[in-house]
């Protein structure tokens, strides 16, 4: 019987290349309202799950469920359409369509609607930049921008992969606040490398290590955690 | 900050919305002008070349719908070019011109169809929109599997379709009269219907490009992996903007074949599709007007430098006849634009006529301008850092 409070759900996804197990038999659960962060050494398999889950590349074994729907081999295209929704480690923006069209795109409202590019792009602060390039903005503009473009589809899970990367700490505090406020209408699944980002924002906790789930907790279970603390936290304390 | 953007953006947004509508008011006032003047006044020599400046306008914005806004580079759009231009010509050919002797693979029903009693423009706008029809089910056939390359792959592919139609043009001699071509071919493109199609092609096109569409169009080029991921369908997009560019091109063959009486295979082959391409470069990838300017410039340069073939004298200095120069100097033109200005005259922008159908950013598509209320500058504020203070 279906847990109806977990959103998303991957059951033994593996991803590998070649001899490289770079996603290895892992099982997760998100629930629903949960901002969930993954963490875990460069190189854990991070990125890959969040490529194998959006439809990026395809699976070696296993399976996606989203909102009971069993996701596994469907295109990106088609899994965004059904409210997952992901930002990518370097902003991919189009640097030749203003702030404004990227908007438009991602939220396909009908031409007699604006709400929810207003919103969108009022939540991530570029509201005045609406008339910009993408390919102008600063590299923080250009993560907030895809942030923009994430809420904007009005999704049902927004997987983020290291929102803050490049910022500075006023900048990351700010992404914080938007993360936080997207959580008030969707779940929120995050890669991050920022443990203080994480302490900030957290109701759940993932460590990654070598392509498998190393422990799930809070932060706080997480944070004392020996077996963690050995084989990242320690690196990054 | 906030409070002087939520002062100053209708204004702006207005006033900027109320030039566009002028400016393409006064485009298109021009360009009609300019067929009536063509029609009424200008001899038998330049009324063909306004008519030409026209047909290869609706090639050059085809194209640029393509390979502009999808990146999907195609070499085989002078294919359409030839279907639609073989097909129209078999629609208003005179029985006479059709007669099993002549033409033993057609089918009864074109073989004995006649539009010769129609009006003449009637009976051409029906036959281009039966081109423009044929050339883009064949655009669809042909782009469902090569929508799925990109990059040089599609380039040689749509190349190969190129060489393809051209093998048929030369070959089915029953239908087509081989290498001689079609004649009797009523000679009825005048200015005002190139004008209007050439119109009606810069406005889809430039619909096109603001819609969700266009939109998904430009993604797609940009960058595949996030368009994807904000759910475009690239392959669907590719496929659309393919078909349109292939119906207009379709559309411009006919218009060439009923501006000049008869179609053979050797007019639709190479150098007409490098000097489409070379229109669309010239003018700008990604800009409706530039593939206008490119298509202007690359037809009436030749016709303009010609005389100079013929010999030329400067002031005591007497240059004999000089043949192929005019083609020498438009190359090195092409060389020196490709040089100082390698995105093109244009690049992405547009001249007047392409505001007919750009919306202003700050504003809604339906007009409106957006209601920046305190809530939204508040909420703005406090997800941008950089704007405090």
């Amino acid at each position: 019987m279906a847990d109806p409070g977990v959103v998303l759900r991957t059951a033994g996804l593996s991803r590998h290349f070649g001899g490289v197990r770079a996603v290895d038999s892992v099982d997760l659960e998100v629930r629903a309202g949960h901002i969930h962060c993954i963490i875990g050494p460069n190189g854990a398999g991070k990125s890959t799950l969040f490529n194998v889950i959006s439809g990026m590349i395809p699976a070696t074994a296993g399976r996606v469920v989203f909102q009971e729907e069993t996701i596994t081999g469907k295109s990106p295209q088609a899994i965004s359409r059904l409210g997952l929704v992901r930002s990518f480690q370097t902003p991919r923006v189009f640097a030749a369509m203003t702030v404004l069209d990227h908007v438009l795109l991602a939220s396909r409202e009908r031409p007699e609607n604006g709400a929810r590019r207003r919103e969108a792009l009022a939540r991530v602060g570029l509201l005045e930049r609406g008339d910009m390039l993408a390919g102008d903005l600063a590299h923080g503009e250009k993560k907030r921008l895809e942030l923009a473009m994430a809420l904007a589809m009005r999704p049902r899970l927004i997987l983020l992969d290291e929102p803050t990367a490049g910022m500075n700490a006023h900048e990351s505090e700010a992404i914080a606040g938007i993360v936080r406020e997207a959580a008030s209408t969707a779940t929120v699944v995050v890669i991050e490398h920022d443990i203080d980002f994480v302490r900030g924002i957290a109701d759940w906790v993932t460590v990654l290590h070598k392509g498998m789930v190393l422990r799930e907790g809070t932060i706080a279970e997480i944070e004392q955690d020996q077996e963690v603390r050995r084989v990242y936290l320690g690196d990054i304390g | 900050m906030a409070a002087v953007v939520a002062r100053q953006r209708p204004v702006r947004a207005r006033g900027h919305d109320r030039r566009q509508i002028v400016l393409a008011i006064v485009v298109l006032v021009l360009g009609a002008l300019g067929a009536w003047y063509a029609d009424a006044n200008l001899n038998g020599y330049r009324q063909q070349l306004f008519i030409l400046c026209a047909i290869y306008a609706v090639v050059a914005v085809a194209l640029a719908l393509t390979s502009g806004f999808t990146g999907v580079f195609s070499l085989g759009q002078i294919g359409f070019l030839a279907i639609g231009a073989y097909v129209s010509a078999l629609l208003s050919m005179p029985p006479a011109g059709k007669q099993p002797m002549l033409l033993p693979g057609l089918p009864e029903w074109l073989a004995t169809f006649d539009s010769s009693g129609w009006h003449p423009q009637a009976a051409l706008l029906f036959a281009s929109l039966v081109g423009g029809l044929a050339a883009a089910l064949i655009g669809a056939l042909v782009g469902a599997p090569l929508m799925r390359l990109s990059g040089n792959y599609v380039a040689v592919a749509t190349m190969g379709f190129l060489i393809i139609v051209h093998s048929v043009a030369v070959n089915w001699d029953d239908v087509t009269r081989g290498a001689r071509g079609l004649s009797q071919i009523p000679t009825s493109t005048n200015p005002w219907a190139a004008y209007v199609w050439a119109a009606i092609a810069v406005y889809v096109a430039l619909r096109l490009r603001n819609s969700p569409y266009g939109r998904a169009m430009i993604a797609s080029r940009e960058n595949i992996i996030a368009s994807r991921s904000v759910g475009v369908n690239v392959l669907r997009t590719r496929l659309l903007a393919f078909v349109v560019s292939a119906f207009l091109t379709g559309v411009a063959g006919s218009l060439l074949a009923h501006q000049i009486g008869t179609v053979a295979p050797s007019g639709f082959y190479f150098a007409t599709t490098f000097t489409v391409v070379i229109m669309v470069v010239l003018g700008g990838m990604g800009s409706i007007s530039g593939a206008v300017v490119g298509a202007i410039i690359m037809t009436l340069t030749p016709e303009l430098l010609r005389p100079i073939e013929d010999g030329v004298s400067l002031g005591p200095l007497e240059f004999g006849a000089l043949y192929g120069l005019s083609n020498i100097i438009i190359a090195i033109g092409f060389i020196l634009v490709m040089i100082f200005r390698p995105q093109g005259l244009l690049g992405d922008r547009e001249l007047g006529l392409a505001l007919l159908g750009r919306r202003t950013p700050q504003q809604d598509a339906s007009g409106e301008d957006i209601a920046i209320t305190p809530e939204l500058v508040s909420a703005a504020d406090a997800a941008n850092p950089d704007s405090r203070g």
